[in-house]
């Protein structure tokens, strides 16, 4: 099992090349979908025939596919970063993959926390994906529209949904360590050590030497 | 002094440590049910004229002098002369709190809003919106604190980033620093569409003639919702 998902280490220099990958292919997705849903939405307008009012429902049910695409394959891109969290983790704990509870909990927790907030936030993404495609899906006057349908539906589905991962996100951004300087932090714990300095919390250097401290 | 009050010299003890320390004490209990007021000046009333304090009636007494105590103003603090300002030459003190948007200002706006609801035009605006205007309502209110909160981590993972030669040597070493930048900027999106949205479904709802326009437009902006959400996180799986 683990044979199978850990890649070797010659892997690690194409991870660069396949996350641009991966992210033009997501972007594109999202914005063939985006595209779709606006020329379907002004399609479906009251004002036009039924004829364009067929071709926008049709233009809408692609985007709202492009939209589950690229969710399926966030969320898979997703799993394929747990199983790399060796490669990721700046302070790597555990080695193997979790064969008991335990081993599971501590492995979600000894991870990098972006990847943790990741899998908190996609389970309520994928509900807001799942109602706004049976929104696309079901005929027209269907408890899953977001405009006539059922607004307790549209409360949880949707609007419950969409609040909850915008938060966790948040919160990601508040916790984490801003890029520049776990750059920094990284730089200076690989330079030669001079015993004068040490280096603090945020990145900078303090002065600790002492003239009567054996150096 | 025959007829005088004489103050215990605990009161002036306690009077002078509350000019010195003047925000001490008013913490203990709110002013409105003291039965007295905050301070007795037991100097100035010493000064007052003996008739004042003469007993007339049982409790005319007493009824004198918590009128004197009222009509006397309390003694100047230390943090009075530093709050004195000078208008026209004459010495006027400075407003007590100068506190901008304090919770008081908000509650004292927001409770006779919240219960002007029963009653006033503002029912009329809420009868004439659905379960849908309403939630588009709450969803305003909901999202503008996002809205900030984005913008904070915005600020905090910087506007433009530095990509140095360690950095290619970081990713090159497969030790990946997620960039939160693409994905604030995505959640202030999120936010900004999700109030647009709103806006646009409760301005076609209370609206008596709603164009096709509009209707369009709020279908569409519902529906195009999901895709900065989903960009976001496409910049938390890809770092990008």
């Amino acid at each position: 099992m683990t044979r199978i998902f850990f890649f070797p280490s010659s892997f690690n220099h194409l991870f660069p090349h396949l996350k641009k990958i991966a992210h033009l292919g997501i972007h594109g997705l999202v914005t063939g979908g985006v595209v779709l849903a606006t020329i379907g939405g002004i399609h479906i307008s009251p004002s036009s025939n039924p004829s364009d009012q067929a071709e926008g429902h049709k233009d809408q049910h692609i985007g709202v596919i492009l939209f589950l695409g690229a969710y399926l394959a966030l969320f898979g891109l997703h799993l394929f970063l747990w199983t790399q969290k060796l490669v990721l983790s700046v302070n790597q704990l555990r080695v193997s993959l979790p064969h008991n509870l335990f081993d599971l909990v501590s492995s979600f927790f000894g991870c990098r926390q972006i990847l943790r907030q990741l899998s908190v936030a996609l389970p309520f993404l994928g509900v807001r994906v799942i109602y706004s495609v049976l929104g696309a899906f079901t005929k027209a006057p269907s408890k899953f529209s977001s405009l006539n349908g059922d607004w307790r539906i549209n409360l949880v589905m949707g609007l419950l949904m969409e609040y909850i991962v915008v938060w966790t996100y948040i919160y990601g951004g508040m916790t984490t360590t801003p890029e520049e300087k776990v750059e920094s932090q990284y730089y200076l714990s690989q330079t030669p050590s001079n015993e004068a300095y040490q280096v603090q919390a945020d990145g900078r250097l303090r002065n600790v030497y002492k003239p009567g401290r054996a150096v | 002094m025959k007829g005088c009050l004489h103050p215990p010299v605990s009161k002036i003890k306690s009077q002078l440590e509350r000019q010195r320390y003047p925000h001490s004490l008013p913490l203990l209990l709110p002013r409105a049910i003291l039965p007295f007021p905050k301070s007795i000046n037991w100097v100035q009333l010493n000064r007052r004229s003996p008739a004042a304090s003469q007993p007339s009636l049982i409790f005319g007494k007493h009824i004198q002098i918590w009128l004197s105590l009222r009509s006397t103003p309390a003694l100047p603090s230390a943090m009075d002369s530093l709050r004195q300002k000078r208008v026209n030459g004459e010495r006027i003190l400075k407003s007590r709190k100068p506190w901008g948007l304090s919770f008081h200002c908000v509650k004292d706006l927001a409770i006779p809003w919240i219960l002007s609801f029963r009653t006033s035009h503002t029912s009329t605006t809420l009868t004439m919106l659905n379960n849908f205007g309403k939630l588009a309502i709450a969803e305003i209110v909901f999202y503008i604190p996002v809205l900030a909160m984005a913008l904070v981590v915005t600020i905090k993972h910087g506007f433009n980033r530095r990509v140095g030669w360690i950095l290619l040597f970081i990713f090159s070493q497969g030790i990946l620093p997620f960039s939160m930048f693409l994905l604030s900027i995505y959640s202030r999106i999120v936010s900004i569409v999700r109030i647009l949205g709103a806006i646009l479904s409760i301005v076609s709802q209370t609206s008596k003639n709603p164009s096709d326009g509009l209707l369009t437009a709020a279908g569409i902006v519902q529906s195009l919702g999901l895709s900065p959400l989903l960009l976001t996180t496409a910049a938390f799986v890809t770092g990008m």
